[in-house]
């Protein structure tokens, strides 16, 4: 059983790394972006669209939860036509920009900021569980938050062991799942609630120095939570059969329906503030107050299901991720090492506390991680890539750098990551520099990566450090 | 760990093999993105960008 689980993971990641090629591919543009859009939404929409509608009002929400990811989403993702084209993951291309050891240095990198996403589900998990109970009369003990995270981890975990059947079925009821969810709460947030009251909604944001500073933190968090893809952005658009249907899929996909359901979720916050004068993001909660506890039932299973769904999948994709890189490493090894990473956060306990600071750290990362692929792709290797090199096979050597690691490459990661943080502190919400804040961290650390790889590239030695590919190019 | 090897020969000679045949006369490449789409992609930047600034002033 133990073999038969590791045969089909590496079967799938065979399939994973592996070029696709243009006969084998799946999807049409419909296909991918609904896809995309199954693979964007998570509970913890809702947790972003609270958090927001506690800096700016429904009308700056609306333009920043949907034109702030669009924005992001156009620009970052621009590069998967290369996934498509050669049918390749962006981190079979990262090779070019990192080495070997580099990407696999960067892969364990993207987990350890990313995974905490995991702990934010358990969190949501647990407060709708507790938080049904408390209808009902239940008081639960203290300790019963933690075991109801950690239960949360454990069950996801669970069917992720058992391998991409168990996956698939999961997937199959869990976005329809989600997306159930999301209507309902639409329908009661719209009808319990008088129109205006959220239409014109405004936090108080007395606390800051500059009425713009809010604003700007929302246009932050907007960048920071569709820059977290860039990891799996490559994985759906290698499957589909145009360029144009493989990025417009994700733009459209995720910046739309992604970005719907984190509206959702402030929609909710806001009708929870006007009825209890509290700011909520628990479904199960504002669906038993604003409506009948029995709804609150049903949502409480939709809930369940779909966080530990989520949970399940994360486990399973990072897993396989892990595997990608580190091929002789047992599967499911690699996803209980991740479950115990996510289960030191549960008992932490202060993820959702701290969750516009994790987007920002998170995003300190990904947003240098994804003007290098940029750049690469467009100026650098000018759409060509050495694929024997980038695949390691044995005798090609163009992208083995110094033993491994490009460190032109890495070290614009570190510079980009202290651009972000030159200009605020993530933690504690100090602006360091307002000029560069308006472009947001995000933005900031993109640009200006992007900009020093660039220049780095023309330097003629660091050019021939970079560049020395060229002679193997075949396609 | 000889399986583990065998594993990761399999998966190289699969490898070469595509890589073989995109590099082969015959192979047709994904249709590309071409002017349209750029030229698209640049007003959804500029549009998205500008109503994020008006969006300040709101």
């Amino acid at each position: 059983m133990a073999q038969d689980v590791n045969k089909q993971v590496e079967k799938e990641a065979l399939f994973g790394i592996a070029p696709v090629l243009k006969k084998e591919k799946l999807y049409g543009f419909l296909d991918a972006v609904l896809v995309l859009s199954g693979y964007c939404i998570a509970t913890w929409s809702y947790t972003q669209g609270s958090y927001l509608a506690t800096l700016v009002g429904f009308k700056q929400l609306l333009i920043g939860a949907f034109l702030g990811a669009i924005l992001m989403l156009a620009i970052y993702q621009l590069p998967v036509i290369l996934s498509v084209r050669y049918g390749i993951d962006i981190w079979i291309w990262l090779k070019a920009v990192f080495g070997h050891k580099g990407t696999a240095i960067m892969t364990v990198v993207i987990i350890i900021i990313n995974y905490p996403w995991y702990a934010v589900c358990a969190d949501l998990f647990a407060s709708s569980m507790g938080n049904l109970a408390a209808l009902f009369g239940v008081t639960l003990p203290d300790f019963m938050p933690l075991v109801l995270r950690l239960l949360c981890v454990a069950i996801g975990t669970a069917i992720a062991y058992k391998g991409i059947g168990a996956i698939t079925h999961t997937t199959r009821i869990l976005v329809p799942l989600l997306l159930a969810l999301g209507v309902l709460v639409v329908i009661v947030g719209f009808t319990s609630v008088p129109f205006d009251v959220i239409w014109n909604y405004k936090p108080d944001t007395s606390q800051y120095t500059d009425s713009i500073i809010p604003y700007i933190i929302s246009i932050e968090a907007n960048f920071a939570f569709v820059i977290t893809l860039v990891g799996g952005m490559g994985e759906v658009p290698r499957l589909t059969k145009k360029e144009n249907a493989g990025f417009w899929a994700g733009v459209i996909g995720q910046g739309i329906s992604g970005s719907f359901f984190v509206v959702v979720g402030a929609v909710m916050a806001i009708a929870m503030q006007y009825v209890t004068g509290e700011m909520i993001d628990d479904p199960t909660l504002m669906l038993a107050t604003l409506s009948v506890p029995a709804l609150a039932l049903s949502s409480l299973l939709l809930v369940a299901f779909a966080n530990i769904g989520t949970q399940a999948v994360g486990s399973y994709i990072y897993g396989v991720m892990l595997k990608s890189s580190f091929k002789k490493a047992d599967y499911r090894v690699l996803i209980m090492i991740l479950a115990a990473y996510v289960a030191v956060l549960c008992v932490w306990g202060k993820i959702v506390d701290y969750f516009g600071s994790f987007l920002t750290i998170s995003a300190c990362i990904y947003a240098p991680l994804a003007a290098l692929l940029f750049v690469d792709f467009f100026f650098v290797r000018k759409q060509k890539l050495a694929l024997r090199s980038a695949f390691g096979l044995k005798g090609y050597n163009a992208y083995n750098y110094t033993h491994g690691i490009n460190w032109v490459g890495m070290l614009c990661v570190a510079a980009g990551v202290a651009m972000s943080l030159l200009v605020y502190n993530p933690v504690t919400g100090e602006v360091h520099n307002m000029l560069l804040f308006r472009l947001t961290p995000t933005g900031f650390s993109f640009l200006g990566t992007g900009l020093l790889y660039l220049v780095l590239s023309y330097i003629p030695p660091i050019r021939k450090y970079l560049l020395r590919d060229r002679e193997e190019i075949t396609v | 760990m000889s399986e583990k090897n065998d594993y990761e020969e399999k998966l190289n000679r699969e490898i070469e093999s595509r890589i073989c045949e995109m590099e082969s006369d015959e192979y047709e490449f994904p249709e590309r993105f071409g002017k349209r789409d750029y030229i698209a992609l640049g007003t959804v930047v500029a549009v998205s960008l500008i109503m994020l600034i008006i969006g300040a002033f709101i």
